[in-house]
């Protein structure tokens, strides 16, 4: 990276953590801390919603999906836009008329003490994980840039948001998510412009569609029904539904933002306008992937985008052998190459008959392709049981510091950060704000004052903090990371939710019913994961349907019971 | 509590929301039958 480019970057990042901490600087009640005094209008709301979901990994992940898998990832997020319809017809009314801090709050309400705990902690847990998953995905850019040690870019990078998220809470977070999506959006549509304007001058977007259209990247959809097909428009709209509606309604990061609306209506408004654009966003970042994937059909590819497990073999017995692989590898993508040329050419002349040659030819070149990576990626395991063989994380890490001119490298690279670091604070602040609400104020400190609360708050995320950053150095063998998160999301949002639906929709249940059922439905949705009988976006069907069907059960046997006991 | 007209336009918003999913996946699917 050049200087420009560093200019670019610490510039981008001061900027925004200064004028943050500017507009947060005279928090100084947790009712600021944590819901900057519930006055944020629903645009701020909107793009705060929007830069907590997504982080890094979105900007890391979602091209590289795009680039090995197309845009089918994209039907992840159809169930979104319901969520959002139901979470502002029944979650919001509820929270904001209840004046709650966090969500948890309302379950205490609504059942018991240990209904609340329990899913309070679950949701330490899992956000705990997952916000450590999210520091460690920026981290390996700057480790890749700089060759230097992930762990010291992971803390530099956990630092920096620990700062600013201490020094405002989510006055801070908020107004730098905002500054960020702005830098985000234009830094997206940049890379989409340059990669396009890269590309061989006959090809223009069209041909370059055409192209990524004939070698299998640009199917959106796929319609068979099928459990264990991790993307298909069914797990999309069920399964995804079901994930979304905890995701947004029921997690503290989320549910911290919109709470912190000035009204019922601008919550509402908040989030209409993420259910409208997550969707087009989504498709944008998958299809930024797909064309620069079209990009290195016309460049010398790599075999390999991950340069630390190529320089590991390298410097191994194998580094012959992988040598001649990757020599086979450029041969056939020369070929490849041709075959695309001769493809747009045909496509131009309108000769379908030659379109269908070029294809065939095409496809059995992909294929040959894909059998030589496979056979690198065996060597890579043979030489070390533990290499991370999948690098479509640094497929676009790597397009934009190779090809992109002088400054707009450091301002992707911002993007990058900025994402991170804007799920990251949010990840914290509610962190702290469940931890001090739910737990600090009801069982260690109920008398204390306010000062006494933001003192503890600030050193809860200062520690929350540290604890993300140990998860993010045991990240490295986690694969896909956005696939990682929302594994790990499922595994506890399924029984989340059904906490909150048998509160919201079976008035007659109470919490002697719902706490047993939460237990056993979290067993069952470990036990579902861990002998794989479905993909995992199901397993937030699994967790919620089995609360609601076991709370319905248990509670009728504790009538039975009370009955019983009235009777005698 | 909402009045009528409030809770019209909210559902008119709703309704918006879900209108312009059915649209986005019209979409794709074209999009992705076109570049098939």
């Amino acid at each position: 990276m050049s200087h420009y480019d560093w200019i670019v970057l610490c510039g981008t990042l001061a900027f925004i953590i200064l004028y943050g901490m500017w507009k947060s600087r005279h928090t100084s009640t947790i009712e600021t801390y944590f819901l900057a005094d519930r006055q944020l209008p629903w645009y701020h709301i909107g793009l705060s919603v929007m830069a907590t979901q997504a982080s890094a990994i979105t900007f890391l992940s979602g091209p590289g999906q795009g680039f090995s898998s197309g845009l089918g990832f994209v039907q992840f997020y159809f169930g979104l836009p319901l969520a959002m319809v139901l979470i502002c017809i029944t979650f919001i009314p509820i929270f904001h008329k209840l004046n709650v801090f966090t969500a948890y709050e309302y379950l205490e309400k609504r059942f018991d003490n240990k209904t609340r705990s329990l899913t309070a902690a679950l949701f330490l847990i899992q956000r705990g994980l997952s916000t450590g998953i999210t520091i460690y995905a920026p981290a390996i850019i700057l480790s890749t840039i700089l060759n230097i040690d992930i762990r010291i870019t992971i803390l530099l990078n956990g630092l920096l948001v620990i700062v600013y998220t201490v020094y405002g809470g989510t006055k801070a977070v908020s107004y730098t998510q905002m500054l960020q999506m702005g830098i985000i959006f234009s830094g997206l549509i940049l890379a989409a412009c340059m990669v396009i304007a890269f590309m061989p001058s006959e090809i223009g977007l069209g041909e370059a569609l055409n192209i990524a259209g004939k070698m299998d990247k640009l199917n959106a959809i796929d319609t068979k029904f099928d459990l264990n097909n991790r993307f298909n428009i069914w797990s999309g709209i069920i399964g995804g539904f079901f994930l979304q509606l905890s995701y947004f309604g029921t997690d503290q990061s989320q549910v911290g933002r919109y709470l912190t609306g000035k009204s019922i209506n601008q919550s509402r408004m908040g989030l209409v306008m993420n259910g409208l654009l997550k969707i087009p966003m989504q498709f944008i970042i998958l299809l930024i992937g797909t064309m620069v994937f079209v990009f290195y059909q016309f460049k010398p590819q790599p075999l390999f985008y991950n340069k630390a497990e190529v320089s590991k073999i390298m410097n191994s017995e194998y580094a012959d052998q992988y040598a001649n692989i990757e020599k086979h590898y450029d041969a056939v993508n020369v070929e490849k190459t041709k075959a695309i040329y001769t493809l747009n050419a045909a496509m131009k002349s309108d000769n379908e008959q030659a379109v269908n040659e070029a294809s065939t030819q095409l496809q059995t070149l992909k294929l040959k392709s894909e059998g030589i990576r496979k056979e690198a990626e065996d060597l890579l395991k043979t030489n070390n049981k533990e290499a991370d063989t999948n690098d479509s994380n640094y497929v676009f890490l790597i397009f934009v510091t190779e090809n992109l001119p002088v400054g707009i490298v450091g301002l992707l690279i911002a993007v990058i950060f900025l994402a991170g670091m804007g799920s990251t604070a949010s990840g914290l602040s509610s962190l702290t704000s469940t931890t001090t609400v739910d737990f600090y104020k009801r069982f260690i400190n109920k008398q204390g004052d306010e000062k006494a609360y933001m003192n503890f708050s600030r050193w809860c995320t200062v520690a929350w903090g540290l604890f993300c950053i140990v998860v993010a150095f045991y990240a490295s063998h986690l694969g896909n990371l956005i696939v990682a998160v929302n594994i790990l999301g499922s595994l506890f949002y399924g029984v989340i939710l059904g906490i909150f639906m048998v509160a919201f929709f079976l008035k007659r249940v109470g919490g002697k019913a719902v706490f047993p059922a939460a237990l056993i439905s979290e067993l069952l949705v470990v036990i579902v994961w861990k002998l794989e009988i479905m993909e995992f976006l199901w397993l937030n069907v699994v967790g919620c349907i089995s609360v609601l069907i076991l709370s319905l059960i248990l509670h009728v046997f504790i009538k039975k019971d009370i009955s019983k006991i009235e009777s005698a | 509590m909402m009045n009528l007209s409030e809770r019209k336009k909210w559902n008119l918003i709703y309704l918006l929301v879900i209108s312009v999913l059915v649209l986005d996946i019209v979409f794709l699917t074209l999009f992705s039958n076109h570049y098939k």
